[in-house]
């Protein structure tokens, strides 16, 4: 390039800024979308690697359906390429806290892998100490400081796994593993785990390990979102498989022995319980009889007392009459005691007169003879008096004798009259008492009957139990390890789903950019071209090469799209990543890092694209004119020359038409090159926003499809299926009994593999078989019907099965085909069956089949170890999924309600995704139709003069320009709306997963709100160009053509 | 009072620090129907008083009178609804709408003015009746003028105002757009204003206005005007 010419060069973009600005812009909008969506999947995904490194988050998990124990783990750990392993606790509370029940999951205070991080407060010291996860304290209202107290939601103690049952929450934590609040289900409470608390280690009783988190070497290095990563942790998967038969047969054996031990201890306990209660009983049984023989003792008693009493009674007029005649006695005695006294008395007097008389005479000296007499007389009177005397005594006593006996008689009377009073009283009395006795006899012998029944009860009850625990025993399963990777936690799971639809949004969108960038440089480039017509024609004629002459703009383009390409790259790749990275972190607020760097691989291809697309266009552009001759390129290029249109033939409507309408239809088809670029720029952005809005109407239309008009059932429960007949009878019946569910159907659920043809091993898809135990009502619970058909019901019958659109698709197969059916894949047999119908399904695979064609296949019944529930209309089901959870053998309930919340949160999360695509829409119309304006209003500058000059208003100038702008908006918004349905459409199949299946469909509401916004935008832009048509000035008109 | 009448019209441009006279004190009368030459070499403000007079630009000082009304004080507003109902333009590139055939770019004029002509009698008057339905290109530069020519009278103005309408034309297509001119204005006696550096055309007017440095060099009245035929250039 000469001197001249390279002054040239810089004065062209000096003069011509805002042509160069414009170039410049479309390209760094281009590349800004290119490399900053197609950037955001790897920063969202480097972001959480790096959440997930910095928190050694686990690489696998194994977990063991009877548990894994210390030897487990060291046999694990000696695995080459394992770094770590250790073993971990965890089990599922319910706690009450402010009179709510917060599910919890309570974890044990990991090592090294899988870390907790206290966000706040401090680490437990204690082994009744814990940290609380924001969810749970968010749930329950408890705060640090706060205790709280577990409970396992049933009549299990705490204490069978926790050395605790209260709790001193001493710090918040988080953790890598739960980005965010989905922490699956639990099998306590209404079956959502709320949040988790983690404790030390040794709060933990029990010595079985719930699952052994696995970090692998050289995994950290890796990203774990890339397939080498995947491969890596495959292959350590696959030797833990290998040695997992083993250490599985060696626990079956231990928790056998065991199990076995406990079962004899039971049974010992049991029998000698037996024995004691018996005993116990055949004591009351004697205890009754004693008492029984007491009662009898007493009647008889108290009959003899009543004999006694009626006796008394008729000997009273006896003893009245013998005291009568005993005071007669006295009285005659007294007659004889008295006559006694007198007889005793004269005697007594005659003796002294004869002792007188005797001494008289002894004292004359009487004689002897005399004397004698007289002492003889004396003595014979004197023996009489002592007679008497003794007789009066005689007297004496018996008077007293017999008026003792008659006072004792008396008394005896007064007694037994007094008692004979009161004998009515006293014998009801004691008849009440003797009554009452009885009674508490009947008692007792009714309890003793009661209690003898309670305890026959007990004991078959128990016996019952005792056989169940035998039977299990006799059943039991050798264990399973199950090895899970990532993908197993939920809300990894969900992340990884995120990242990959931005990652398909990267893939389709910023190619609409493109190409209209493609097209805004060609239109600008050639405009530009045109406008120097004579100036090429010039250097052509002074002798200049065309490559030199062409050099000029296609280095224009090329440096207007280089400096385009760097603005986007840096403004594109550092924002939009930021913005999507920050929108998810919201979401899953436990992502703190953020790990934006310059993707070079998308900035050198962005920007390569995009000067290549310029410099093309450029060098478009400038071909037609080089071929040309200098003296022609001298000449004022020949106006383009109008042409007449189809709709001119149709003179009804033509003539019609005033002459700025005609002119606007003629223009339309006149600049072809900006008839596509318009159509193509608002189409694009009627488009971007229809994916936008048509995102959500997929996403939302999947979830109402599939919970409202697919599954008409309301909670999913999971049956215990080791339960025995009676179990399963009185579960049931306990079901049965809640009011609150209107209708259940038992059905057998398993995951199976499936292919079209019998030799696929590898590729085999997995779903769900689905056998209801009642074909006629599961029409109740799950609608089996075609999506597109508004025609009837599918029915199950033993002509084949029905199966879900997705896996229809998946399978690539169609009604009438046969699909071949194994258990495992690794199952090396197979069933042939035929596809008798595909059902709409959105959310999971499923194969429905008859109960007779299951009998066929298996052999046997289906097992029923799930129950689909339908709650009346008034039923809170929460408060029904807990007493569900409380029966005996229901093992879990999903509530669809729960679900729905959950997948209604992802809904959410795609407003941002929309609004960032209103936004790169918006940018799209503005820069496409102020651009085309631009040019459209430069290139008829002399048209829009004359007009003007002419006497038009500013407003029909304006009219007389926009007219077109009116027709091409209308038709780049129809056009739109086909380019959007085709791009949701592709869209959402690329961001499909295995499991999903979006809804097809558009709202009307989005394309009506899409091209609304369509029309307000390109509204906008023709408001701006308003002033510039104002300022066209008229004189211009008057100058020559250049 | 003139039909037009210029009085002491002062146009000055500021270009940065420096004001450039371009019209330094204008003052001609115009009489109804005449038809009038505005002559002057490049530079001379010719295009000034064209703009001025045409309604495109107003004046610094001075009055401006078409029939009665001063359109020195008019706002945009009234000087676009002057341009739409009474001045006819006629332009040296004859500056057709190229995307409407020929009858179609008189009725854009018809369709904006208040009393409008037939734009299809007009059309045969200029001569070309038979290609109403062709587009400019398909014409001929003298056509096209004829056209323009018949865009500018269809809206029945009170002048007709031409800047240099031969400049792009040959000799004898040339003659015949004068012709065409002096028809009308004699014919129906429309105020015919044409502005050119061709001083050659003068004879044919009936009011020959020299314009020299932004100034009126001389006022011609002659009463005995040349017909077109017999001016050669």
């Amino acid at each position: 390039m000469s001197k001249s010419l390279r002054k040239d060069f810089f004065r062209e973009i000096k003069k011509s800024l805002s042509r160069f600005i414009s170039i410049m812009l479309i390209v760094a909008l281009g590349v800004a979308f290119f490399a900053g969506l197609r950037s955001s999947s790897p920063a969202m995904k480097d972001s959480a690697d790096a959440q997930f490194d910095k928190e050694n988050l686990m690489d696998i998990r194994v977990v063991g359906t009877l548990g894994l124990t210390e030897n487990d783990l060291n046999t694990i750990r000696e695995i080459k390429g394992i770094k770590k392993a250790e073993g971990s606790f965890t089990t599922d509370f319910v706690c009450l806290a402010n009179s709510k029940e917060v599910v919890t999951k309570a974890i044990s205070m990991p090592d090294s892998i899988n870390d907790i991080k206290c966000t706040e407060g401090r680490y437990p010291e204690k082994y009744n100490e814990c940290l609380a996860s924001r969810e749970f304290l968010d749930e329950s209202g408890l705060k640090i400081g706060d205790y709280m107290t577990l409970s396992t939601g049933t009549s299990d103690s705490v204490f069978d796994t926790l050395a605790a049952e209260t709790y001193t929450i001493v710090g918040v934590c988080s953790s890598a593993y739960y980005l965010n609040g989905n922490m699956g289900t639990a099998t306590v409470g209404d079956g959502v785990v709320d949040g988790y608390v983690v404790i030390p280690k040794e709060a933990f009783a029990t010595t079985i390990y719930t699952s052994i988190y696995i970090t692998v070497d050289g995994a950290q290095e890796l990203n774990c979102f890339n397939d080498d990563y995947t491969e890596l942790i495959d292959n350590i998967s696959k030797e833990i498989r290998e040695i997992s038969e083993k250490r599985c047969d060696v626990r079956y054996s231990e928790v056998r022995s065991q199990t076995a031990e406990m079962l004899t201890k039971a049974s010992n306990e049991y029998n000698a319980k037996k024995a004691v209660a018996e005993n116990e009983l055949a004591e009351a049984y004697q205890q009754l009889l004693d008492s029984e023989e007491v009662l009898k003792a007493s009647k008889e008693l108290f009959e003899s007392k009543k004999k006694m009493l009626e006796d008394a009674e008729t000997e009273i007029p006896l003893s009245k009459q013998r005291i009568a005649e005993a005071k007669q006695n006295v009285e005659k005695l007294k007659k004889l005691r008295t006559a006694a006294i007198a007889s005793q008395e004269k005697a007594e007097s005659e003796a002294l007169k004869y002792y007188n008389d005797w001494k008289k005479l002894a004292e004359s000296g009487a004689s002897e003879e005399q004397l004698k007499d007289a002492e003889a007389k004396y003595n014979t009177i004197a023996a009489l008096a002592v007679f008497y005397k003794e007789q009066v005594a005689d007297y004496d006593n018996k008077i007293a004798s017999a008026t003792k006996e008659i006072a004792d008689g008396e008394k005896l009377i007064r007694e037994v009259e007094s008692s004979l009073a009161n004998k009515d009283q006293l014998l009801s009395d004691t008849e009440k008492q003797l009554q009452d006795a009885e009674i508490q006899l009947q008692r007792g012998k009714e309890q003793y009957e009661i209690s003898r029944q309670d305890a026959i009860a007990e004991f078959s009850d128990a016996e019952l139990e005792l056989r169940e625990a035998e039977t299990r025993l006799n059943n039991m399963e050798v264990p399973e390890w199950y090895i899970l990777d990532r993908s197993s936690i939920e809300s990894y799971t969900s992340y990884t789903t995120d990242a990959q639809s931005i990652g398909a949004l990267g893939t389709v969108f910023p190619l609409i950019f493109f190409i209209v960038a493609a097209l805004v440089c060609l239109t600008t480039m050639t405009r530009m071209v045109e406008e120097q017509r004579t100036q090429i024609g010039t250097l052509k004629a002074l002798g200049y090469s065309k490559p030199t002459i062409i050099s000029k703009y296609i280095l224009y383009a090329f440096l207007a799209s280089i400096i385009g390409s760097v603005i986007g790259v840096l403004a594109g790749e550092f924002t939009i990543p930021r913005l999507i990275v920050k929108a998810y972190s919201m979401a899953y607020y436990n992502l703190k890092e953020s790990i934006v760097r310059l993707n070079v691989y998308y900035a050198v291809l962005a920007s390569a694209l995009a000067t290549l697309c310029t410099c093309i266009a450029a060098f478009a552009a400038c071909y037609k004119e080089l071929k040309s001759a200098p003296s022609d390129l001298m000449r004022p290029a020949s106006p383009k020359i109008g042409k007449r249109i189809l709709l001119e033939r149709i003179s009804f409507i033509w003539d019609r038409l005033d002459f700025t309408q005609k002119a606007a239809c003629r223009n339309l088809l006149r600049y072809k090159r900006r008839f596509f670029m318009t159509l193509f720029g608002v189409g694009g952005c009627m488009a971007l926003l229809l994916v936008g809005f048509g995102i959500n109407d997929s996403v939302s239309s999947m979830v109402n499809n599939q919970y409202g008009k697919v599954f008409k059932y309301d909670a999913l429960v999971s049956v215990d299926s080791t339960l025995t007949r009676a179990g399963r009878r009185a579960m049931l019946s306990d079901v049965q009994d809640i009011t609150d569910i209107s209708e259940s159907i038992q059905a057998h659920r398993s995951i199976i593999y499936a292919a079209n043809n019998a030799e696929t091993v590898d590729d085999l898809k997995y779903a769900y078989l689905v056998v209801p135990v009642n074909n006629d009502t599961f029409e109740n619970f799950v609608s089996i019907k075609p999506r597109k058909d508004l025609i009837d019901e599918l029915e199950l019958d033993d002509e084949g099965v029905i199966i879900t659109e997705k896996y229809a698709e998946l399978l690539d197969v169609d009604v009438g085909d046969t699909i071949f059916i194994r258990q495992s894949e690794s199952d090396s047999l197979y069933k042939e069956v035929t596809v008798k119908g595909i059902t709409e399904n959105y959310i999971f695979n499923y194969v429905y089949m008859s109960r007779s064609l299951y009998n066929y296949f298996y052999g046997g019944e289906p097992d029923g170890n799930v129950l689909m529930i339908k709650l009346a209309e008034s039923a809170d089901d929460e408060q029904v999924a807990e007493r569900l959870l409380k029966i005996k053998g229901i093992n879990s309930v999903t509530l669809n309600e729960e679900t729905l919340k959950d997948l209604n949160n992802m809904i959410g999360r795609l407003t941002y995704i929309i609004l960032l695509m209103i936004l790169a829409a918006a940018l799209l119309a503005f820069v496409v139709i102020y651009n085309l304006n631009n040019i459209n209003i430069s290139e008829r500058r002399r048209e829009l003069a004359t007009i003007k000059l002419l006497g038009f208003y500013d407003g029909e100038v304006a009219s007389y320009v926009y007219r077109e702008n009116v027709v091409l908006t209308v038709l780049g918004t129809l056009l739109g709306i086909a380019m959007g349905v085709v791009l949701h459409k592709f869209v959402m199949t690329t961001v499909e997963t295995d499991i999903y299946m979006f809804g097809r469909n558009l709202n009307v509401l989005s394309i009506i709100i899409s091209a609304v916004l369509t029309v307000v935008f390109s509204m906008l832009v023709n408001a701006v160009m308003y002033f510039k048509l104002k300022k066209i000035d008229m004189v211009e008109s008057l100058k020559s053509v250049e | 009072m003139a039909f037009i009448e210029f009085n002491d019209v002062v146009k000055t441009y500021k270009m940065g620090e420096v004001e450039i006279k371009a019209v330094d004190n204008i003052s001609f009368p115009i009489e109804k129907g005449e038809f009038v030459v505005i002559v002057g070499p490049s530079g001379a403000g010719k295009t000034t008083v064209l703009n001025i007079l045409g309604g495109m630009d107003t004046a610094t000082s001075g009055t401006i009178t078409v029939d009665g009304e001063d359109i020195s004080k008019y706002n945009e507003k009234e000087l676009t609804r002057y341009r739409r109902d009474d001045v006819g333009f006629v332009f040296q590139f004859y500056n057709l709408i190229q995307n409407l055939t020929a009858v179609e770019n008189i009725q854009m004029a018809t369709q904006i003015s208040k009393n409008p002509l037939d734009a299809e009698q007009l059309l045969g008057e200029v001569g070309l009746g038979a290609r109403a339905d062709n587009f400019p290109s398909q014409l001929s530069g003298g056509e096209q003028q004829r056209v323009s020519i018949a865009r500018a009278l269809a809206k029945n103005p009170k002048l007709l105002l031409c800047d240099e309408p031969t400049g792009a034309l040959d000799y004898i297509t040339g003659k015949s757009i004068l012709k065409l001119l002096q028809d009308t204005c004699r014919e129906k006696g429309m105020t015919v204003i044409v502005i050119t550096h061709n001083s050659a055309l003068a004879p044919m007017a009936d009011k020959i206005i020299k314009i020299k440095n932004g100034q009126v060099d001389k006022i011609l009245i002659n009463a005995q005007p040349t017909p077109v035929e017999q001016i050669e250039w």
